[in-house]
């Protein structure tokens, strides 16, 4: 294990560990309408946008299990549906720029993933009348902590490309043949 | 797929399989696996809790100012009540003694001499509250699986998990929670069961159309042999009488305790020798 992978492996744990005791202390108090943002969810979405599939994968099985430990609901329910959304989002990594409004789609479709899995497994109190209420509060914060929660997920895998579109920068094709991705462990 | 290929599509499988098996140990309660859960939730408990107590003052700066149209509100709907309440001939009783005055008629001792530990409950992280809630209570101060959880007011719930620094309590409004209760007055036994979030429980067999039963009435723990709750313990109050086909009473109980806004549990270390 090279000193760039200890590095990512060591900046993707300290997000991790900010973006829980964040959710957990100050944002999930910040309810509207009872309903909570769900910050873990937007860096799931956002590992997979900036990592690609392979990264996005392990941040968002790690977020996941962290909600469950902590939501009472089946321990795996949030790690299994955070760990679909988050390679969902990373196909689009090496095809599309990185922009922020790529971030609430994912967390609406992680968001459904979550509850309909809690469905099949006997979690009937997921899906309530007041489901669309909690989709639309969690899209509007997803909105504001997306491109913050992005900042931070190319920080932890030491991605320093600019998101802009039309940047010079911004990489085309798929993230497998990257060649950050073939150095970095995460 | 070209872009997962490989061993990303293996990681993926593997994690699905792994979160798979994991809801299913979890769903399942199998002893081994709730044990390390319970640790590790354990170790996250100071984690939270230093969060949220860092992060309160912010929450409530918050909360003051999205909630004061509900706070302005519900101080005018007191208001109004206190008056309702002050023109009553109870003027100098407050809805607890009026309690206990009852419960004192009745004959009925309130856990007065049953060892108890009173935890604040902690929030419930998400947007997807079930029927259950934390207490930093756990096992360290005594607390087991299958210890009632009360209030002033009456029957919470049941403690269904515990570590050394949290216990989880099972709500009695959760659908699937079941316990035997007393009609105060009458003999009658029955079974009464919880049926969703603000809605009242049902005791839908065992009381037989002979049994007088009125709006009102007080239902308690019934305390029979290998009950886990003691004697009792209010479970709550009539609200409704139906008869069902088979010449049953259907009986409507509104839990005595507030189950939205709990601050404050106690958990009764009480022994069923279950």
């Amino acid at each position: 294990m090279g000193a760039e992978t200890i590095r990512t492996v060591l900046r993707s744990a300290l997000v991790l560990f900010f973006v829980f005791v964040l959710q957990v202390g100050l944002l999930d108090g910040l309810r509207i309408v009872g309903r909570a943002p769900e910050p873990l969810l937007v860096l799931a979405a956002a590992g997979g946008l900036v990592g690609g599939p392979w990264r996005g994968l392990r941040f968002g099985f790690v977020a996941g299990l962290l909600y469950d430990l902590v939501a009472g609901t089946p321990l795996g329910l949030a790690a299994f549906a955070y760990a679909v959304v988050a390679p969902a989002a990373g196909l689009l990594a090496g095809y599309t720029v990185r922009m922020w409004w790529l971030v609430p789609p994912f967390v609406a479709l992680g968001l459904s993933v979550y509850v309909f899995a809690g469905e099949v497994v006997g979690q009937d109190h997921l899906f309530d009348d007041r489901y669309m209420v909690t989709l639309g509060v969690v899209e509007i914060w997803a909105i504001f902590l997306a491109a913050p929660t992005l900042r931070l997920v190319r920080w932890a895998l030491n991605e320093t490309t600019s998101v802009r579109a039309g940047s010079p920068s911004v990489r085309a094709g798929p993230p497998s043949v990257r060649p950050l991705d073939r150095k970095s462990g995460l | 797929m070209a872009i997962l290929q490989g061993r990303s599509r293996l990681t993926l499988v593997l994690l699905v399989l792994i979160t798979v098996t994991l809801v299913t140990l979890d769903v399942r309660n199998v002893e081994p696996f709730e044990r390390a859960k319970n640790a590790a939730e354990g170790a996250l408990g100071p984690v939270m809790s230093g969060a949220q107590r860092a992060g309160r003052p912010v929450v409530d700066a918050w909360n003051a100012v999205t909630d004061y149209d509900d706070l302005k509100a519900e101080n005018e709907r007191l208001r109004a009540e206190l008056d309702v309440e002050r023109g009553r001939d109870l003027a100098n009783a407050s809805a607890a003694e009026v309690l206990q005055d009852y419960l004192a008629e009745a004959g009925i001792q309130y856990v007065t001499d049953i060892p108890s530990t009173t935890g604040r409950v902690v929030r419930n992280l998400g947007n997807f509250p079930d029927f259950t809630v934390d207490v930093d209570k756990g096992s360290s101060a005594g607390v087991r699986t299958g210890m009632p959880a009360v209030t002033s007011a009456g029957l919470v719930g049941r403690v269904v998990d515990v570590s050394p620094g949290r216990s989880r309590v099972r709500l009695v409004s959760d659908p699937e929670f079941e316990l035997g209760v007393r009609l105060v007055g009458t003999d009658a036994v029955a079974v009464a069961r919880g049926t969703g979030r603000d809605q009242p429980l049902v005791v839908s067999e065992g009381i037989g159309v002979s049994v007088p039963v009125h709006v009102g009435m007080l239902v308690t723990t019934s305390g029979i042999d290998r009950s886990v709750y003691p004697p009792d313990v209010p479970v709550g109050v009539v609200a409704e009488v139906a008869v069902d086909p088979g010449l049953n009473q259907v009986l409507f109980v509104q839990p005595a305790a507030s189950l939205d806004s709990l601050n404050f549990v106690t958990i009764l270390l009480y022994d069923s020798g279950l």
